[in-house]
């Protein structure tokens, strides 16, 4: 059977999916946590291919977009079980999340959207009206 | 009027169940179906149909089974999330279960591929750019 790049990332998300299962079943919470970020840069890395299966010029974009919200998760999960509201009133596990992770996703997801359909995935569409 | 009376003097917390319950049954059933199915192959019919029965069959049974602590769920996670993570690995189990040729060439032509009029394309959409 031969692997394509979408074979790939949908056994990606299997195994990222069953981490996520065994940590919301067993109680552990970082299996599930830290699956999120990852599932959703390789769902991104799904979205993002064109017609022919490739990624063209938005690797790094997506690639940023992973390593910086990984990180922003790995800096909320330390600060989880610290029960301080030394971050804006909320404890650092929640103020990360409440004023980084949140805007960061809303935002920065929306612009790589429109980055990534106008620089590669306009040419499909294009085709098709054509 | 007596059933919303009903509801708002013994039923306080409905609307919290309703949503929660109908989102993750409408995730968990067709989530896993248009996220894969839109962009892989293998993806097949019967999986979907499966998934669909299982999304909403498991979520039915697992809220009633925690509501009456049957069953018990870790703090912090809701059944509705692995309503939803449980139906996905369904679907792509099912897939790889019942691929067939059939399947992939129905896939196949959803999706032309003209190689010239890409090239083209996308020659001019890069150029448009200052890309190329």
């Amino acid at each position: 059977m031969n692997l394509d790049k979408v074979d790939a990332i949908v056994i990606a998300s299997a195994v990222l999916l069953l981490a996520m299962l065994l940590g919301m079943v067993l109680g552990i919470w970082y299996l599930a946590f830290f699956a999120i970020p990852l599932l959703v840069t390789v769902f991104m890395g799904l979205g993002s291919l064109d017609r022919e299966g490739n990624w063209g010029p938005t690797v790094p974009w997506l690639i940023g977009f992973g390593v910086i919200s990984t990180a922003l998760f790995v800096w909320a999960g330390i600060g989880m079980f610290d029960r301080t509201p030394d971050f804006g009133g909320f404890t650092s596990g929640m103020g990360v999340f409440l004023y980084v992770i949140w805007p960061f996703c809303t935002i920065a997801s929306g612009l790589l959207y429109a980055y990534v359909y106008k620089k590669w995935l306009r040419s499909d569409v294009r085709r098709d009206t054509n | 009027m007596l059933a919303a009376l009903l509801f708002g003097l013994y039923l306080t917390q409905i609307i919290y169940l309703l949503g929660a319950f109908g989102w993750s049954a409408f995730a968990a059933a067709i989530f896993g179906p248009i996220a894969f199915g839109l962009y892989w192959k293998r993806a097949t019919g019967v999986a979907t149909t499966v998934t669909i029965v299982i999304g909403l069959g498991f979520n039915v049974v697992a809220t009633v089974l925690v509501a009456r602590e049957i069953i018990t769920l870790p703090d912090y996670f809701f059944v509705g999330g692995v309503s939803v993570v449980l139906s996905m690995l369904v679907f792509i189990v099912v897939s790889y279960l019942t691929q067939s040729a059939k399947d992939e060439d129905g896939f196949a032509a959803l999706y032309p591929v003209d190689d010239d009029a890409v090239d083209q394309s996308r020659q001019a959409s890069l150029e448009t750019k200052g890309l190329a």
